[in-house]
């Protein structure tokens, strides 16, 4: 028999349009992949450790004991928080938390997973989705402890506050978005991912976390103003604390481009993940 | 190579450029990248500097109902035209096509994959994953998996507690489960003991007997080429050197050819081994 007589499938280049389609076909595909990696990474981490989800609450924790040593040393003044301080650190922090470790997850995907990626022929979108699957589930803990510690200061939730995990959405995005553009460059280019991981540690002093959305910080106060994080970060907060809705409109704006710059990052890591397999021995 | 049998994978004028430069390699990488986010095509046969092709216009046809052995030297370039084959690395130049609807199984590292803190039973949802299969699909072959790898009570023990044999076996049951058309194994049945070895030759000798079956296995030692392939391609220096259905000359070829300059001490136990295969045969 010859071969024209079959129809076959051609490793080749294809249209950019219909690779990225494929991908994500494939991804479908491989869903219960995903599921058993998200669960392997979660588990993973607690089999080793007696102290287990201590360590999610940690790092939210110190930083609010640092900066309540600074606000009652009378060295720092946040402005108008319209919550008990504590509180109102521990909660920012946390959504903090929540946009970092979405972006260093996402930026670890390939090369966390390189073992696999060079061994078995998957789609590298589904990586990028256990990452953020981690991620999700780490996140509960924190997310579940601030509510008890915001009533407890006198903070109240009310219907708004229903609406704070949708609001968080665009928060994630960011995250992942960053991600996946320092995911490719962590293989091809690490100065870049280790320049992007330093301004994104600035970034943090330049979101309202430890200070109020509206707080009088001098020449910085128009930098936070432009920092999109103040809106995708400030606008869930206001949400949950039921502090209006004053963030909106900014909010609705940054989200309409984060929603952008996630396409666009996934077009890039859609196109660039293909060469980096081969660069993952270089690394 | 002609034979009658159906074709299953066709490669055609396969070439792929390495770098041997670390900093290179980052910074064409990253031109790389830029180029195909402008949609300008990387596919190019010039070698930038300190690039050399690991695979040099590599073409043949893959027919169903055989083992093809591919033999050569470490470098040679065996596991980058199979990961290639597998859809894992793109080529430089050239194209492989794979017939419509085939499922194509590859084992490379048989321990990758694998998570040591959770138990065998555990890892071949994991692994079994990882080769598509879906939790249904899992839970209907477990059975299967576990009596293929004779792991025994150890399967509710965790793997980092196996030996590299036991952990060999659990890898290649999941793989075997898949029921591949296209079955890829990278040097994958080179550790484990001898009995489990044997059965794993029994059952790509069963596999072959369906005419639309290829087992692809690749290699560097004359002895286990000698015993289950059918056709043997020799890759030298990134070069498809020969290719042939008598696997004795194949292997006299190999040897004459490749170890040039080796010990000739070396160079005739491997003769002679090949030699007296031949004979016996």
């Amino acid at each position: 028999m010859v071969l024209e007589q079959y129809k076959y499938t051609k490793f080749i280049q294809v249209r950019i349009r219909t690779y990225i389609c494929l991908q994500m076909k494939s991804i479908l595909e491989y869903k219960f992949f995903i599921y058993q990696l998200t669960r392997v990474s979660v588990l993973a981490r607690f089999k080793k450790t007696r102290l287990g989800l201590f360590w999610m609450l940690l790092s939210p924790v110190l930083t609010v004991v640092v900066w309540v040593i600074l606000h009652n040393a009378g060295i720092f003044n946040p402005g108008d928080t319209g919550l008990a301080y504590p509180a109102y650190v521990l909660f920012s922090s946390t959504l903090w938390i929540f946009f970092f470790e979405a972006y260093k997850s996402v930026s670890e995907s390939v090369t966390y997973h390189s073992k696999i990626l060079l061994s078995h022929p998957i789609p590298y979108g589904t990586v990028v989705l256990e990452r953020i699957g981690f991620h999700l589930m780490n996140f509960i803990v924190p997310l579940l402890v601030n509510i008890p510690v915001i009533l407890l200061y006198g903070g109240k939730l009310g219907w708004t506050s229903l609406l704070f995990p949708l609001a968080l959405i665009p928060l994630l995005l960011m995250g992942v978005s960053l991600g996946m553009f320092v995911a490719v460059l962590k293989v091809v280019a690490v100065d870049f991912s280790n320049a992007m991981d330093e301004i994104i540690k600035v970034v943090k002093y330049l979101t309202p976390i430890v200070y109020a959305t509206h707080a009088d910080l001098g020449f910085l106060s128009q930098i936070v103003k432009w920092n999109p994080l103040t809106y995708l970060l400030g606008f869930p907060r206001d949400l949950m604390l039921c502090q209006g809705w004053d963030l909106f409109l900014p909010f609705l704006y940054v989200t309409f481009l984060v929603v952008i710059l996630f396409f666009l990052a996934w077009r890039f890591y859609s196109i660039s993940s293909p060469l980096l397999v081969e660069r993952l021995f270089g690394n | 190579m002609e034979r009658n049998n159906k074709i299953n994978i066709r490669v055609k004028n396969i070439s792929k450029k390495f770098c041997r430069d670390i900093r290179n390699n980052l910074w064409y990488s990253f031109q790389d990248v830029l180029k195909k986010q402008i949609g300008i095509s990387i596919r190019s046969n010039r070698l930038r500097p300190k690039e050399f092709w690991a695979l040099k216009n590599i073409t043949f046809d893959i027919y169903g109902g055989e083992v093809t052995a591919i033999i050569g030297m470490n470098g040679s370039g065996k596991t980058t035209l199979t990961r290639i084959m597998s859809d894992i690395f793109q080529a430089d130049q050239g194209e492989v096509i794979i017939a419509d609807k085939l499922k194509i199984t590859p084992i490379f590292a048989l321990s990758a994959g694998l998570r040591p803190l959770f138990t065998g039973r555990e890892n071949i949802f994991i692994k079994g994953a990882a080769y598509g299969m879906d939790k249904n699909t899992l839970e209907n072959k477990i059975n299967d998996i576990i009596s293929f790898s004779e792991i025994g009570d150890f399967i509710d023990t965790p793997v980092g507690s196996y030996s590299s044999g036991m952990r060999s076996r659990l890898s290649y049951s999941i793989a075997v489960a898949t029921h591949p058309d296209i079955f890829i194994i990278d040097e994958a049945l080179a550790v484990g003991d001898s009995i489990f070895r044997t059965k794993c030759f029994e059952h790509i000798q069963n596999m072959i007997q369906d005419e639309n079956k290829s087992v692809i296995y690749v290699t560097n030692h004359i002895d286990k080429v000698l015993r289950i392939a059918q056709r043997l391609l020799v890759l030298d220096k990134g070069e498809l050197v020969k290719d042939t259905r008598d696997i004795t000359e194949g292997l006299l070829f190999y040897v004459n050819h490749c170890f040039k300059g080796q010990s000739l001490e070396r160079k005739n136990k491997l003769l002679d081994l090949v030699n007296q295969w031949g004979s016996d045969e």
